[in-house]
């Protein structure tokens, strides 16, 4: 597809508003078009009639609905009965209640549009642990973990031209889809068996079946005594220290699993490597010698220990038998296996390798489980300390709890499991209900919806001024946000395939550990770079391109109407450049240039693209500004909150706040004594948004109504 | 009742007699009060080139910027519908009349076989009038001011609709307060806002979310009923407050009258269509795969349901939401052809449905019943990064039913980048894509399709200011 | 086209959407009335509950994601946040604004709460629908006196018309008729 084609294309998937008329067109962009305050506004307001003045009870009624969004308490009636007006202490007591900012927090939903359950919001370690009590009513068949939905079932994920582009496969392709737990076969078919009576067992805690054998591990590097069980249905494997993949043994097999070759039928999907002797597709073979720099066991790295003291070798069954080809043509584990053996239980292959295994289960307590143990797959159920594939750039194994970080989901190191509790994990979309949610999916999406109102409620509460909401570093979080951000941030994410970098913490497990179950909401620090509500995931998601946070922001905080109206394109004119495109420029000039502030939150893509890794001087990543000047440019590394600042600056933002509050307690527009006076007291308290609701509520025109 | 104003834009139009070499009927529409209104929303934008502006040939994509890949409808993957890349001519006589791949699901992959049932296909094949408007410029890419302006046919201001919905305006137009209502409420609304505007009270809609919200609106638990005497009290204070009220109050105290109307008249169970046993839903069940177990939020339920709606005149104005997702940025063509299947495949059992249905009124109810089916705008003629296809505002709506005039295309599409073309209300043809625009001769938009679903009913449309009725290009006297 | 044209054309039409009313008309109301609005789904939710002491509550089938199939039956959903939809509540989807339309959902969803809790509160034990007790006229009459003015905020004379109409109801059903009387009325749902 041509470049061009591709701006235009999402330019139009962007432009979220109306294209704005001709009236709009201004070079500066900096003012929005808005209607005059005591002008006809978006709202057609009813022909006004003089008023008369509100009896006092009523006005008390009034004044509580508004204020609190209840009718007003008795002694509030008893107290105005007796005055004959609203005495102001009332008023003060209504706008210092908590009632009146979950009112202020309603205001502003109907500006920030808080709902996210169009755009899929889902962790990335994603696992199927249902929500549902599995102790009595086990699941036949078990969506999985982490990565991903199924592809086939979204088709927002993976296509075949996000396939083809990154990895130069397509999602039929055998190669690529056996990354997915299951592969292609595993739409719709079981996984990992949770029906199955048998508990995979813990082996620090398993008998001793007829199969089972213990062999000297003979590559630990650390003289530490250490053996290695496994099972095998071939006695003659007793004693024998045995290479994971022995091709010479196995010509014409794929895989080895311990002492037995396994015939590959569907060989029509692997071709054996004679330079390598290895077969793509083929598990990666974990235990050569080597593959350490200090020369040690993988399994006796530090911390590869479960925290009982045992090695656990739930992996030994092979789970990454899939490969993905890595961007350099290397090869790469998959994040999931495809079938993992019962521990207890023989090999057993079949014709086709693909359905035949099964993979086992254990009981596990999940931080969202309520304390309950759910059946988890095999494979959700590690918590290894260290992974066994991630390495850093200096070959060191990661931490599990760091595994996700700095790399692309699919990448993640799938022998971490889902850690102590299943906290790495959000359990996915359930095969049986796949438009439902699951508990933590809701809690996510639910606390990313709340973030920004909550953070405007506690600006507001502490009668900060009210423009911190769209500059402050601070957001809020609870429970699930906080366990989001500390072990799911790097892997979380929004409409879109890229990792979330928007939560925007320097170090997320720094962030004061709050219980997964704790809804209440606190103030914490992010990076400079964040700009309030406007740099909050939920918002990043709810508007998922720069234009479109353009214009919610300016629609909401600057009363613009410059988007509502359009003009008619001219299909002659084909320049890729929509700020200067017939038609297209009324609304996209300022969409364009002012959407610069946002540049460095991709579109559809919740990631944050820093200065280090992606400066100005690399044009590589500005594609989508190419039309753009430098002049303009420099605004990616302003980032909103300047753009809020420099608005600031001017009478907009403050004139929009007062008159779209004092449209929704009048009923009409203000007039522009009205609104002049709104605008003063608004200043006069230090922007307080509290002042300016007190302001308007005891105006003379806010307590009258028609006359009878 | 017609006003000078109306009469002489009524004049306006029937006097253009250049219409008469195109065959077209010349006589305005008497004022047809009884006329059933249906409309069908499918939320998320649509695919034109899949559905109501097909191309016939791929064409050279790099010239023209279209993209319409039928070639890439093979076996679907993970189950559903399969299709052909084939486009649909079902009015021989009618060479723009064409409907794309979308239309018709097949019996397996590569082949041509539909799957059981009617479809638009075969429904205009036998006879149902249906017409297309395209090149419609909604002039908007968001989805809330898309549906606000589709919802109300005037253009949405932010997100906020403006005025009435065009179902509560026809209704005001087609109301006779002199004579005893067509129905038993005038304005139903499923699964979709509806906005009165200025407009009376008992107007207003009756919105429903789900069928069980029908079941709960139209009776009253016995346990929150009160004794006669005190109901008969209550009514009489309502009636005093109604006497004395207007504006809002007035409003209010109307829409608890039509509350209480509908619960007297004691029809829940004639709209338990998936558990009710008379013959008739058993019938209803049938024709439309339902049953006990059916998901009552099915498209098949909810086409059912307005079905029964206007068999059994609950509402003179009905709208529904079809219970599909069309926004779909990253599917493909066989993605988004699935997504839409099941509204579609609902709309043709709706319609088989309706013209085979005797009304009370004479004829079938398809006879008296006209149906707008559409969506907030369409998509893209190329895809995206994502192999999908993203928002694009040159839309088509498809019109059936009572006076539609079967196979006419009114409006079009440029070959080039899929624009929306300039249509001539004077000489009813399309204009090249670079005609200067003047009064009448511009693009289309809702407000026109508002405008011709008034004048198709005789009812004036001088409320819309600029708009146009595209009678009698699309529309017949009845 | 030019640019030119498409301004003339554009100029035109937005001429003919709402003309601004004369600036002087405007100024000489000043301040002009505010218009009455109809009360919200939370708004109404609340004004029942405050009014009434009761939440109308009733079986329904409800979401829940910890369920096997994503939705339950619940023996006492608090039904008016199960239909607040229906009342006008945005969803932040597909509706970002609230809707306060007179619709007759709203009017039916309103007066079964109405009347639901209205008797619940009335069979109750001294109940809140009594503030002025007593069996004579005179306090039936400053009884319903004071819920006009709990339920409307209106301060109304014990003579009143209105009185007596109320009066009437209770005669026929006692104060739980007289409850849904002024719950249902515009004085009641809008402010």
């Amino acid at each position: 597809m041509p470049v061009r084609t591709l701006v235009f294309l999402l330019a139009l998937a962007a432009c979220e508003g109306r294209i704005t008329g001709p009236a709009a067109a201004s070079p500066e962009v900096a003012e929005p078009t808005v209607d005059a305050p005591g002008q006809p506004g978006a709202t057609p307001t009813p022909t006004p009639t003089p008023g008369i003045v509100v009896a006092p009870q009523r006005a008390l009624r009034q004044l509580s609905l508004d204020l609190t969004g209840r009718l007003p308490s008795e002694a509030h009636v008893a107290a105005v009965t007796a005055a004959g007006e609203v005495p102001a202490a009332i008023v003060d007591e209504l706008l210092g209640s908590p009632e009146f900012l979950s009112q202020v927090t309603g205001w502003h939903a109907e500006l920030l549009w808080p709902n996210l359950s169009r755009y899929r919001v889902n962790g990335i370690p994603l696992y199927a642990s249902p929500s549902r009590d599995l102790q009595n009513d086990p699941l036949t068949a078990s969506t999985p973990f982490r990565n991903i939905r199924n592809p086939l079932a979204d088709p927002l994920l993976w296509t075949n031209e996000v396939a083809r582009q990154s990895y130069g496969v397509s999602f039929q392709d055998e190669a690529f889809t056996s990354a997915f737990r299951g592969g292609a076969h595993a739409y719709g078919a079981k996984t990992c068996d949770l029906s199955d009576e048998w508990e995979y067992p813990d082996p620090s805690a398993v008998g001793t079946p007829a199969n089972r054998y213990t062999v000297p591990a003979a590559k630990s590097g650390t003289g530490q005594a250490y053996t290695r069980t496994y099972y095998s249905e071939d006695p003659g494997s007793r004693g024998a220290v045995l290479p994971l993949y022995t091709p010479k043994h196995c010509p014409n097999f794929c895989r080895k699993l311990e002492a037995r070759c396994i015939p590959i039928t569907t060989a029509t999907t692997f071709s054996f490597d004679p330079v390598t002797q290895r077969l793509p597709g083929c598990y990666r073979e974990m235990d050569t010698p080597g593959d350490d720099p200090a020369g040690r066991h993988e399994l006796d790295a530090p911390g590869m220990r479960c925290a009982d003291g045992y090695v656990r070798e739930v992996n030994r069954c092979h789970f990454w038998d899939s490969t993905i080809p890595g961007s350099g043509g290397e090869v790469l584990p998959g994040i999931r296996g495809r079938r993992v053996q019962r521990a207890d239980r023989p090999v057993s292959w079949g014709n086709d390798s693909f359905n035949n295994q099964v993979e086992g289960w254990r009981w596990m307590v999940h931080y969202w489980s309520n304390g309950k143990p759910i059946k988890t797959c095999a494979l959700e159920a590690q918590e290894r300390e260290f992974g066994l594939y991630v390495r850093t750039a200096s070959g060191q194994p990661v931490r599990c709890d760091q595994a996700t970080a700095g790399v692309e989901y699919f990448t993640v190191d799938s022998s971490c499991g889902c850690g102590p509790r299943g906290t790495y994990c959000q359990p996915v979309d359930l095969a049986y209900r796949s438009t439902l949610e699951t508990r933590t999916q809701v809690n996510l999406r639910t606390s990313l919806e709340q973030e920004p109102l909550e953070l405007i409620r506690q600006v507001v509460a502490a009668d900060r001024p009210y423009f911190d909401i769209l500059t402050t570093r601070q957001t809020a979080v609870n429970g699930p946000l906080a366990t989001a951000w500390r072990y799911q941030a790097p892997v979380l994410r929004g409409e879109g395939f890229k990792a979330v970098t928007g939560p925007g913490f320097t170090d997320p497990r720094a962030l004061e550990p709050i219980a997964y179950e704790d809804a209440s909401w606190r103030l914490v620090e992010r990076e400079a770079r964040h700009a309030g509500v406007l740099t909050t995931l939920g918002f990043l998601i709810r508007f998922p391109t720069s234009r479109a946070r353009v214009a919610q922001y300016r629609r909401a905080f600057l009363c613009s109407t410059e988007f509502d109206y359009a003009p008619t394109p001219d299909p002659t004119d084909t320049n890729p450049d929509l700020a200067a495109r017939v038609g297209c420029s009324s609304c996209h000039r300022t969409l364009e240039t002012e959407g610069l502030y946002f540049g460095r939150y991709p579109d559809r893509v919740a990631e944050y693209r820093d200065p280090g890794r992606y400066p100005l001087t690399d044009m590589s990543w500005q594609q989508p500004f190419v039309h753009r000047t430098a002049t303009e440019r420099a605004r990616l590394d302003q980032g909103p909150s300047a753009m809020v600042q420099r608005d600031l600056a001017g009478s907009a933002l403050v004139s929009c706040t007062a008159r779209t509050a004092a449209k929704r307690l009048l009923q009409r527009e203000p007039t522009p004594e009205e609104q002049q006076t709104f605008e003063a007291r608004f200043r006069e308290g230090g922007l307080s948004y509290r002042a300016l609701i007190k302001a308007i509520v005891t105006s003379a025109g806010y307590l009258t109504e028609e006359a009878p | 009742m017609l006003t000078r104003r109306t009469l002489m834009q009524t004049g306006l139009v029937a006097g253009a007699s250049l219409f008469s070499r195109l065959g077209f009927a010349q006589s305005m529409p008497a004022l047809d009060r009884a006329r059933r209104f249906v409309f069908f929303y499918l939320p998320g934008g649509w695919d034109q080139l899949l559905f109501l502006d097909p191309r016939e040939e791929q064409g050279d994509i790099a010239r023209t910027d279209v993209d319409p890949a039928y070639a890439s409808f093979g076996a679907p993957l993970g189950g559903g519908p399969h299709f052909t890349g084939r486009v649909y001519r079902p009015y021989a006589t009618s060479r723009d009349f064409m409907l794309g791949p979308g239309v018709v699901a097949t019996t397996g992959p590569g082949t041509d076989l539909p799957v059981a049932g009617p479809t638009l296909v075969s429904l205009a094949s036998a006879g149902v009038p249906m017409a297309i408007v395209r090149g419609l410029n909604m002039g908007t890419l968001g989805h809330e001011p898309g549906q606000a302006y589709f919802l109300t046919a005037a253009p949405a201001q932010g997100s906020a609709a403006v005025g009435a919905s065009i179902p509560i305006r026809i209704a005001a137009l087609l109301e006779d307060p002199a004579t005893a209502a067509q129905t038993l409420t005038p304005v139903l609304s499923f699964g979709l806002q509806s906005y009165t505007g200025d407009k009376p009270g008992r107007l207003a809609a009756f919105s429903v979310g789900s069928l069980d919200d029908v079941q709960r609106l139209l009776a009253r638990q016995s346990g929150l009923v009160l004794s006669p005497s005190t109901e008969a009290s209550l009514g009489r204070w309502k009636g005093r407050a109604l006497e004395k009220s207007r504006g809002l109050s007035r409003q209010l105290l109307q829409s608890y009258e039509g509350a209480a109307e509908m619960i007297e008249a004691k029809v829940a169970d004639r709209f338990d269509l998936l558990r009710g046993t008379s013959p008739a839903l058993q019938a209803v069940r049938a024709r439309y795969g339902l049953s006990a177990q059916s998901n009552p939020g099915s498209a098949e339920a909810v086409a059912a349901f307005a079905a029964q709606a206007v068999k059994e005149s609950l509402a003179q104005f009905i709208s529904v939401s079809m219970p599909v997702g069309l926004d779909s940025h990253g599917g493909d063509n066989r993605a988004h052809a699935q997504a839409a299947w099941p509204a579609l495949r609902a709309l043709s059992l709706f319609l088989d449905d309706l013209r085979s249905a005797p009304s009370a009124l004479g004829g079938t109810w398809l006879e008296h019943t006209t149906v707008l089916v559409f969506s907030e705008f369409a998509r893209t003629p190329r895809f995206n990064v994502a192999g999908g296809r993203d928002h694009h505002f040159t839309n088509s709506c498809l019109l059936a039913g009572a006076g539609v005039r079967a196979g006419a295309v009114v409006g079009g599409s440029s070959v080039v980048g899929m624009q929306p073309l300039p249509w001539d209300f004077e000489g009813a043809r399309t204009l090249p894509a670079d005609t200067p625009l003047t009064a009448t001769r511009r693009h289309l938009v809702p407000e026109d399709i508002a405008a011709t679903l008034m004048a198709s009913a005789g009812a004036p449309w001088n409320e819309l200011r600029t708009a146009r009725p595209l009678w009698p290009a699309l529309t017949r006297a009845p | 086209m030019s640019a030119r044209s498409l301004c003339l054309l554009l100029v035109t039409v937005a001429a003919c959407t709402e003309p601004p009313p004369p600036a002087s008309r405007r100024d000489a109301l000043s301040p002009p009335a505010r218009a009455p609005r109809r009360l919200s789904a939370a708004q109404l939710h609340a004004a029942i509950e405050g009014a009434t002491g009761e939440v109308w509550r009733g079986p329904a089938t409800i979401v829940d994601p910890l369920s096997y199939t994503g939705t339950r039956d619940a023996p006492d959903a608090d039904l008016l946040k199960l239909y607040a939809a229906g009342l006008g509540a945005p969803d932040f989807n597909y509706t970002v604004q609230e809707s306060l339309e007179p619709t007759i959902t709203f009017a039916k969803y309103a007066e079964d709460a109405v009347r639901a809790t209205c008797t619940a509160a009335a069979r109750k034990t001294p109940s809140t629908l009594v503030k002025v007790s007593g069996d004579d006229e005179a306090a039936r009459r400053a009884n319903a006196t004071a819920l006009v003015l709990r339920f409307w905020g209106d301060v109304i004379e014990p003579s009143s018309d209105e009185v007596n109409g109320l009066l009437e109801l209770h005669g026929q059903g006692g104060w739980a008729a007289v409850c849904v009387a002024l719950a249902t009325h515009p004085r009641f749902l809008t402010f």
